[in-house]
C-alpha cells in the first residue's frame, strides 16, 4: 500500500476513526500495531517473519543486558546486532558481495563461479534494522532503560508511517510517546494533515513529473544533448528532494494526527551552504544515525585532521553502502565524503579568498555563492546516484559539455515549472522568513482552509496520479 | 454566552471538517467545470478528434489504431479511391481499449461506420509497463466522457469501486489536461481528418534488419478486448479489416500471431504489409516504426488499391 495512492488514504482515514474511538491506550496500541501489520503485510506477508524476527531479537537482547556489566552487556550487543544485521545482509548484499568477490578473482585471473540468488527486497528494510540496531546500542549505551512493554517495543519498530522508508525513528524520543494516551487535539489534526497535503502536493506535482522529464532523458541518453542532460540532472535533483521530503511529510503527518511525533527528516536540504550542511538537512534520521553509531565510534571530530578525514570517509561509504548493494552507491559516498574532507581542508583558504575580494563572510552574497557551489556538487552526486553503471556516469559526464537546446517536452515542463515555483517560494519563506506565516499556515482560518481547498484540487489537477513509486521504497 | 467553537470537542472538529469538505467540493466543481469548458470547445488535436469520433463523426470509413494509425492513413485518399467519408481516429500511445471505446460509442449512439480499418500493433496484446498502451491510458484519456456512453463507464469499473469514487471529483476527470487543452484551443493544427502528418526521413543509422521473435507475455484483457471490438462490429455488419502496416523491422511476435489468430477466427480481412518489399524505402519513414508524410501518402494509395479489390469488389 503506497501513501500516493487512494487506498492509503482511506487506510489512514479509517484507522484514525476507530484510534480516536478506542478508549483505552492498551486497546489503542494493540489496535495500531495490528494496522501497522495489516499495512505492512499489504506488500507481502512473507517479509512480515523477518520484521518480527528483528524486533524480537533487539528486544530480547535489550531485556538480556538489563543490569549487567558492560562486558556481559557486550557479549550480548555484538552477537545481537549480527543478528539483526543478518536478514539485511542476505537480502540485500549477499549478491553484490559475491559478485565483487568474483569480479576480484576474475581480476587476478582466477576463475570462479559464485551463486546467484533471485530475492525480492523486504520492503523497509532497512530502516527496521537500523532503528534495531540503534535501540540495542542505545541501551548498550545507557541513553534508554531497556523496554519491558512487548507492545510498546513491536510498535516502536512497527509504526506504520515509518515502516516502509523511515524517517528512523529513535528509542528515548519515541518509546516514551507510546506510554501515553493522547487525547484527540484539532490542532494534531490540522498540522497533521497539512504536512500530509504538501508531502502530496511536493511528491505528486513536482517529484513524479520531474520523473518523466529524468527517465526519457536519463533512459536514452546517448541521444540528448549536454542541455537536456544538465536539465535532467537539476530535475532528477528536485525529484530526489520531493520523493523523498514527500515521503517523509506523509509519514509525519500521519503520525502527528494520532498525536505522535516523529523526527523532522528534511529541512530545506538546497539551502545548504556546504557539503556538511547538507548532511545536516538531509534524510536527518539516518545521517544522525550515522553521526551517533558511527562517526562518534570512530573518534569523531574530536581528533587529528587525518583521523577525522578518515572518520567522514568511514561514515560515507558506510552511507552510500546503505543506500544500495551497487557500486554507484558507494561511488556516490565516497564522493559525499571527498567533497566534505575537500571542504575542511580548504576552509581557510576559502576564507583568505573572500577577505581578498573583501566580500564580507557572513554576508548574502558569499551565502548566495555557498548555496550554488553546494547545489552543482549535490547535483551531480545525484546523477552518479540514478545511474546504475558507472560507465553511464563518465559518458553523460561528457555529454554536459556537448550544449545544445534543450529536449522540450511541453506538458512535463510546464507542470513541472508550476510546482516547483511554488515549492521554491515555500521553502525559500522558511529558510528566510521562518516567522511569517501565510496561506496554509495563516492565523485566519478561513485563509487556512481556502488554501487547503486550493492545494488539494491543484494536486488533483496537475499531479502526476497514476500511484509511483517511492524512490527510497528500493533502499 | 461563549459562542466560540472548541475544535478540540467532536461537534467542533466536525464542523470544520465540513467546512473545509465544502470548500474542497466547491473548488473542485469550479476548477474542474473550468477545465470542462476549456476541454469540450476544442477546436484541434487530440482532443477535438477525439470528441469527433465520439460524438459527431457519420463517415463510412474510421481508421482505428495508435499513432502508427494517426500517421499512416490519409482518409482524403481513401474517399476518393473508395467513394466513401473517411475519418482516421489513431491515437498516439492508445490501445486495444482505447479503440473499442470509440467504435462501441459511435455504435451506442447510433451510428454504425460500413467499413473499420483496424491497424493491428502488437502492444494491442501484449502485457506492458510503460505508461502508454495500458487500460490506465485510456482510461486517462476517456475521463472527460465518464458518464456519457456506457461503454466508456464499462472500462472504468474494471479498476473497481475506487476509481468510481476518483472520478466524483470534476477536476480527477481533466487531470494533466491542461497544456494539451489549451493546444487544443489555441495553437491551430493541420490535419486531414484526423491524420497527422510527420516530416523527415529514416536516420542512417537505422538498418533494416530481422528482430528475435518475441514470445512476449499476453494480456489476457487485452486478447479479450479484441475478440469484443471484432464481435461488436459483426454484430452490427460492420466489415472490419486488420492491417499490419508498413514498419522498417521485421519483428515477429507471439502478440502478431495471436492477433491474425483472432481475425482468421472471425473470418475477417487481413492486409499484412508489414515488410511488404514496396513500402521498405528508407525515404517513406521517419522512424522504423512510423511512416512520413510521403510514406503515409504511398501507402494508403497502396491500401486503397487493396480495399477497393476487397470492398467494392464484393
Amino acid at each position: 500500500m503506497l501513501f500516493n495512492t487512494i487506498d492509503f488514504v482511506i487506510f489512514l482515514i479509517a484507522v484514525v476513526i476507530v484510534y480516536y474511538a478506542i478508549p483505552a491506550n492498551k486497546y489503542r496500541k494493540l489496535f495500531l500495531l495490528a494496522a501497522s501489520y495489516y499495512f505492512y503485510a499489504c506488500w507481502n506477508v512473507a517479509f512480515l517473519g523477518l520484521l518480527v524476527f528483528d524486533t524480537v531479537v533487539a528486544y530480547g537482547a535489550g531485556l538480556m543486558m538489563e543490569g549487567k556489566a558492560k562486558p556481559s552487556q557486550k557479549k550480548v550487543m555484538w552477537p545481537s546486532i549480527i543478528l539483526i544485521l543478518a536478514p539485511l545482509f542476505c537480502f540485500k548484499y549477499l549478491n553484490f558481495f559475491l559478485t565483487a568477490i568474483h569480479d576480484g578473482m576474475s581480476a587476478l585471473g582466477i576463475a570462479m563461479q559464485v551463486p546467484e540468488f533471485e530475492m525480492l527486497l523486504p520492503i523497509g528494510i532497512s530502516f527496521y534494522t537500523f532503528m534495531s540496531v540503534g535501540y540495542v546500542a542505545d541501551v548498550y549505551l545507557k541513553k534508554i532503560q531497556p523496554e519491558h512493554s512487548v507492545l510498546d517495543y513491536f510498535l516502536f519498530i512497527g509504526f506504520f508511517p515509518q515502516i516502509a522508508s523511515g524517517p528512523i525513528g529513535r528509542a528515548p524520543s519515541m518509546l516514551p510517546q507510546f506510554k501515553e494516551k493522547h487525547p484527540f487535539l484539532w490542532d494534531n489534526l490540522a498540522i497533521g494533515a497539512r504536512m500530509i497535503l504538501w508531502g502530496f502536493f511536493m511528491k505528486l506535482v513536482v517529484g513524479d513529473r520531474a520523473g518523466i522529464y529524468v527517465d526519457t532523458v536519463f533512459g536514452n541518453f546517448a541521444n540528448h544533448n549536454g542541455g537536456s542532460l544538465i536539465l535532467a540532472t537539476f530535475m532528477y535533483t528536485i525529484q530526489i528532494y520531493c520523493d523523498f521530503a514527500g515521503y517523509s511529510l506523509i509519514a509525519i503527518g500521519s503520525a502527528r494526527i494520532m498525536g505522535y511525533e516523529l523526527m523532522t527528516n528534511f529541512r530545506r536540504p538546497y539551502f545548504a551552504t556546504s557539503v556538511t550542511d547538507f548532511w545536516r538537512r538531509w534524510h536527518i534520521s539516518l545521517s544522525t544515525w550515522f553521526r551517533d553509531y558511527v562517526y562518534i565510534p570512530c573518534g569523531g571530530s574530536r581528533v587529528g585532521d587525518k583521523k577525522l578525514y578518515r572518520n567522514i570517509m568511514i561514515t560515507f561509504l558506510t552511507s552510500g553502502l546503505w543506500h544500495g548493494a551497487a557500486y554507484n552507491f558507494i561511488v556516490w559516498g565516497a564522493y559525499h565524503g571527498i567533497a566534505q574532507v575537500i571542504g575542511k581542508m580548504t576552509l581557510a583558504k576559502k576564507l583568505a579568498v573572500w577577505k581578498a575580494l573583501k566580500v564580507n563572510p557572513e554576508g548574502g552574497f558569499k551565502r548566495f555563492v555557498d548555496i550554488v557551489i553546494t547545489f552543482a556538487i549535490v547535483s551531480y552526486g545525484w546523477m552518479i546516484f540514478y545511474v546504475s553503471d558507472f560507465r553511464a556516469a563518465i559518458e553523460i559526464t561528457k555529454g554536459y559539455f556537448h550544449m545544445g537546446v534543450p529536449y522540450v517536452h511541453q506538458t512535463t515542463l510546464f507542470f513541472f515549472a508550476i510546482g516547483f515555483l511554488i515549492l521554491f517560494i515555500k521553502d525559500f519563506k522558511d529558510e528566510f522568513m521562518p516567522d511569517r506565516h501565510y496561506l496554509l499556515e495563516s492565523k485566519y482560518a478561513p485563509v487556512r482552509y481556502f488554501s487547503f481547498a486550493v492545494l488539494s484540487v491543484l494536486i488533483v489537477l496537475i499531479g502526476v496520479l497514476g500511484g509511483g513509486q517511492f524512490i527510497y521504497f528500493k533502499f | 454566552m461563549n459562542m466560540k467553537l472548541n475544535k478540540n470537542k467532536l461537534g467542533g472538529a466536525l464542523l470544520c471538517i465540513a467546512a473545509v469538505i465544502v470548500l474542497l467540493v466547491l473548488m473542485d466543481l469550479c476548477i474542474g467545470g473550468a477545465s470542462a469548458w476549456l476541454y469540450h470547445r476544442s477546436k484541434y488535436g487530440i482532443y477535438h478528434r477525439q470528441q469527433y469520433v465520439l460524438n459527431e463523426s457519420n463517415d463510412d470509413i474510421i481508421i482505428l489504431g495508435s499513432s502508427r494509425a494517426s500517421h499512416h492513413y490519409v482518409p482524403s485518399i481513401l474517399t476518393d479511391s473508395l467513394g466513401l467519408s473517411c475519418y482516421n481516429a489513431g491515437s498516439e500511445g492508445m490501445c486495444i481499449y482505447y479503440h473499442y471505446a470509440m467504435l462501441a460509442s459511435m455504435i451506442e449512439r447510433g451510428h454504425c461506420p460500413k467499413l473499420v480499418i483496424y491497424d493491428v500493433m502488437d502492444l494491442d496484446l501484449m502485457e506492458y509497463p510503460g505508461p502508454t498502451f495500458t487500460l490506465e491510458a485510456a482510461l486517462d484519456r476517456l475521463a472527460p466522457h465518464y458518464g456519457e456512453f456506457k461503454c466508456i463507464d464499462k472500462l472504468f469499473e474494471l479498476n473497481g469501486w475506487k476509481e468510481k469514487l476518483k472520478l466524483l471529483s470534476m477536476t480527477y476527470r481533466y487531470n494533466s489536461k491542461l497544456v494539451q487543452s489549451f493546444k487544443c484551443n489555441f495553437m491551430p493544427q493541420l490535419e486531414d481528418h484526423g491524420y497527422e502528418k510527420v516530416v523527415g526521413t529514416l536516420p542512417e543509422k537505422d538498418i533494416f534488419e530481422k528482430d528475435e521473435y518475441n514470445d512476449c507475455a499476453l494480456d489476457s484483457l487485452k486478447i479479450e478486448y479484441m475478440h469484443r471490438m471484432v464481435k461488436l462490429a459483426q454484430q452490427n455488419h460492420i466489415r472490419i479489416f486488420f492491417v499490419l502496416s508498413p514498419y522498417y523491422k521485421d519483428n515477429p511476435s507471439k502478440a502478431l500471431d495471436t492477433a491474425k489468430e483472432i481475425a482468421r477466427h472471425y473470418q475477417l480481412d487481413i492486409v499484412d504489409c508489414y515488410n511488404e518489399p514496396e513500402m521498405m524505402k528508407r525515404e517513406l519513414f521517419r522512424d522504423i516504426m512510423h511512416l512520413n508524410d510521403e510514406g503515409a501518402h504511398v501507402w494508403t494509395a497502396y491500401l486503397a488499391h487493396i480495399l477497393k479489390d476487397k470492398y467494392i469488389v464484393e
